[in-house]
């Protein structure tokens, strides 16, 4: 990429996130929740959706490129600009400013010398470590490289986000991650970036933590260690830069469940638009949600136990009765623009939560494809190439699991999680005690614990028992890290070693936490070395040999970019690195059978429209490796260009 | 706050304290051997012969499973 060509791409990228952030900003001054805390979570909040919103709509309308993202960003904010009360309010952005500067410094200064030094140097560690990952490495998760990526990938590539034709039908499942990883992608027309696309729900994650303890009752250094604490979760921190989406539904959870303590806490809001904007913004989130992963269904009966427990059992009626009556009143109190404006952006939520379900039902009579859906045993939908069940018997099986995997005693934390919970120091040292203390101490900490509780339940319901099952459960080391906060609001302070001695086990758990991570314990330093010689701009996951077989390299080396390259892989296979990091390969499946004739396979391919022929073992099933081998030693219709790749028409 | 209550408090601190030092002790076992297996069969490789394999117990690291689904 020449210089003056990445520095107009980077100039729309900054035009698309400045129109993006000036929304965000509009909409949030919309939305007073009264507490910083949750007005920071909500901020958070708005900036992801309005992404994931913006792109999916220039997605659909097929403008996803570069240059048009630009265009409509500036268009958007000449047009806030010429509307007098917008405006206004967009003048009102750096008093906005200077508010949060002041909330964000007494913050700070609420917090212990020793405890400001500590996040001073977290946040720096954190930092580094995230921008080398993202920098040094190409995405290399194995669902990324599968379905994840394959979709943004092609969305990148054509500019509009559509259906495709591959063997991976997980391509049909939500897909709000994959639209906002796009925003990471389509600018620069690269991935060099791609893994940022899991900081967004990272940092939601870590302020909504913080906002649930201070609506438990916390102070803000308990909150602030608390958040801290969950941060470093080992599955968290690996899973953030892993392009996979279950960090979003993690923070979607955690931001509902801030929402719904503050909602749920409140005896009456002083504001009624108070009501009114959490409750916008729990539809939001999890409508949000919705469309990115199934399995935050699941999680709900945990979240609204809280909401029902939280009041107390014989006032949770009355209570929500109010709040929804105080925001069905603050809805009346708001001026024309201002309604119509929150009413768009549901619908936008509405559309981000729904599409992709509604098309799967459209398109093939399952809401759910390709998982066919079975109830005890009752098939509901029963389209699909795998099936989600429901059922008692695969709850006892994933607890079974969960005990064998509990203590991470059998391998090292990877972002696939193999095996392990990936929970961490943090969790198993000090926050399982505290989770047995706070349950016996504290009075409003059991709804939540049951809440968690009873979303573990559900969700272990219906999870497919495997090895790697455990990323749906990222959001559950939040219960120990606010029982934590809890706590260290109730540390006597005397003799002066009890804060001493809990200041160095919070560290030394944290700091081993972040050990343990530094390189995801699956890329050796030769490896490092390897991909750092290679500059930003060729590092490629197709080159990445952790988990991908020399034929994708091979690929890469010997197809030309210029010509669209057929391939065959399983439901399981690897499409995503054939893309190439600059998104420049053209793809375009060739379903090959066992048993097909050779000039057969060459003329699907033909037909196709391309001369290549990409297989690879592992991800392409053995019978078609073996039909394509035999072919190529016959010699007639086929020709090996080197492992993996085969070729008609050589001579031309 | 009477001495009772100040003698309790400090000893639900200190319980959470040694239960969470007992905690992270069986945590960090299995946490320490993966740490310590790879410089363990570097030396091994270095000094063939004097030190017992233990590839067989650490099959765990080695072996991982099928790749998700």
């Amino acid at each position: 990429m020449s210089a003056p060509e990445l520095a107009l791409r980077l100039g729309a990228w900054l035009i698309g996130t400045v129109f993006v952030l000036a929304l965000a900003a509009l909409i949030h001054r919309q939305l007073p929740l009264g507490r910083p805390a949750l007005s920071a979570a909500s901020l958070f909040l708005l900036v992801t959706f309005l992404t994931t919103l913006f792109v999916f709509l220039v997605g659909l309308l097929g403008l996803l490129r570069a240059d048009s993202l630009a265009v409509i960003g500036f268009g958007g904010l000449v047009l806030m600009a010429a509307i007098p009360a917008w405006r206004r309010s967009l003048l009102q952005i750096p008093r906005d400013f200077s508010a949060l500067v002041h909330d964000l410094r007494r913050f700070w200064s609420s917090l212990p010398r020793w405890l400001q030094a500590f996040s001073a140097a977290a946040i720096l560690v954190s930092v580094l470590r995230f921008a080398f990952l993202i920098w040094a490495l190409p995405p290399f998760v194995w669902d990324s490289l599968t379905y994840h990526l394959t979709n943004v990938a092609h969305w990148t590539q054509v500019g509009k986000i559509e259906l495709f034709d591959t063997p991976v039908l997980r391509i049909y499942t939500p897909a709000n991650y994959e639209v906002l990883a796009t925003w990471f992608t389509v600018f620069l027309h690269h991935d060099a970036f791609v893994e940022a696309a899991g900081l967004p729900a990272y940092l939601l994650a870590l302020v909504a933590v913080y906002a649930c303890a201070r609506s438990l009752g916390c102070s803000r250094p308990a909150s602030w260690m608390g958040a801290m604490a969950y941060a470093s979760t080992p599955a968290l921190l690996l899973a953030t830069t892993g392009t996979k989406n279950d960090p979003h539904i993690a923070a979607y959870y955690l931001t509902s469940l801030a929402l719904l303590l503050d909602l749920a806490g409140k005896r009456r809001a002083a504001d009624p638009r108070q009501s009114l904007s959490s409750l916008f913004l729990l539809a939001v989130t999890l409508l949000l949600a919705a469309g990115t992963k199934a399995y935050i269904a699941h999680l709900l009966p945990g979240l609204a136990l809280i909401a029902l427990l939280t009041p107390g059992m014989r006032r949770a009626l009355p209570h929500w009765r109010e709040r929804l009556a105080e925001a069905a009143a603050a809805w009346g109190s708001l001026g024309a623009w201002t309604r119509r404006s929150l009413a768009l952006l549901l619908l936008g939520a509405v559309l981000l939560g729904g599409y992709w379900n509604v098309r799967n039902w459209v398109l093939t009579g399952n809401p759910f494809y390709p998982y066919g859906v079975n109830i005890e045993g009752t098939p509901i939908f029963s389209e699909g190439e795998r099936t989600a069940r429901l059922n008692f018997a695969r709850l006892a099986e994933n607890l079974e699991r969960l005990a064998h995997k509990f203590g991470d005693a059998a391998g090292p934390i990877e972002p696939d999680l193999p095996e392990t919970t990936g929970w961490g120091w943090f969790f198993y040292g000090l926050g399982l005690a505290s989770l047995v203390w706070a349950l016996l101490s504290r009075r409003s900490f059991p709804p939540l614990a049951f809440g968690f509780l009873l979303s573990l339940l559900v969700l272990m319901l219906s999870i497919r028992p495997s090895p790697f099952n455990m990323r749906y459960l990222l959001w559950l080391p939040a219960a120990a890290s606010l029982a934590y906060a809890c706590w260290l609001d109730d540390l006597p302070s005397r003799p002066r070693v009890l804060p001493i001695v809990a200041r160095v086990a919070f560290s030394a758990a944290l700091a081993l936490n972040l050990a343990m991570t530094l390189n995801y314990n699956r890329v050796s330093l030769d490896r490092f070395g390897l991909v750092l010689e290679r500059p930003l701009w060729e590092r490629q996951a197709a080159l990445l040999k952790l988990n991908m077989p020399s034929e994708y390299e091979h690929a890469i080396l010997f197809a030309p970019a210029g010509e669209p390259l057929g391939y065959n892989v399983g439901s399981n296979g690897f499409i995503y690195p054939l893309f190439r990091a600059d998104y420049q390969q053209r793809l375009v499946y060739v379903p090959v059978g066992a048993f097909d004739d050779c000039g057969y396979i060459a003329a699907r391919m033909r037909e196709r429209g391309t001369r290549y022929l990409f297989v690879a073992e592992g991800h392409t099933p053995g019978q078609i490796i073996s039909r394509v081998r035999a072919c190529a030693q016959e010699g007639d219709s086929l020709a090996e260009e080197s492992r993996g790749l085969y070729v008609i028409d050589v001579g031309r | 706050m009477s001495f009772a209550e100040k003698a309790l408090s400090r000893l639900e601190f200190w319980g959470l304290l040694a239960a969470s030092a007992l905690l992270m002790a069986w945590y960090a076992y299995p946490q320490l051997l993966f740490a310590l297996y790879p410089p363990y069969e570097l030396v091994r490789m270095l000094i063939p012969g004097w030190l017992p394999d233990l590839a067989p117990a650490a099959s765990s690291i080695v072996n991982l499973p099928d790749p998700p689904r």
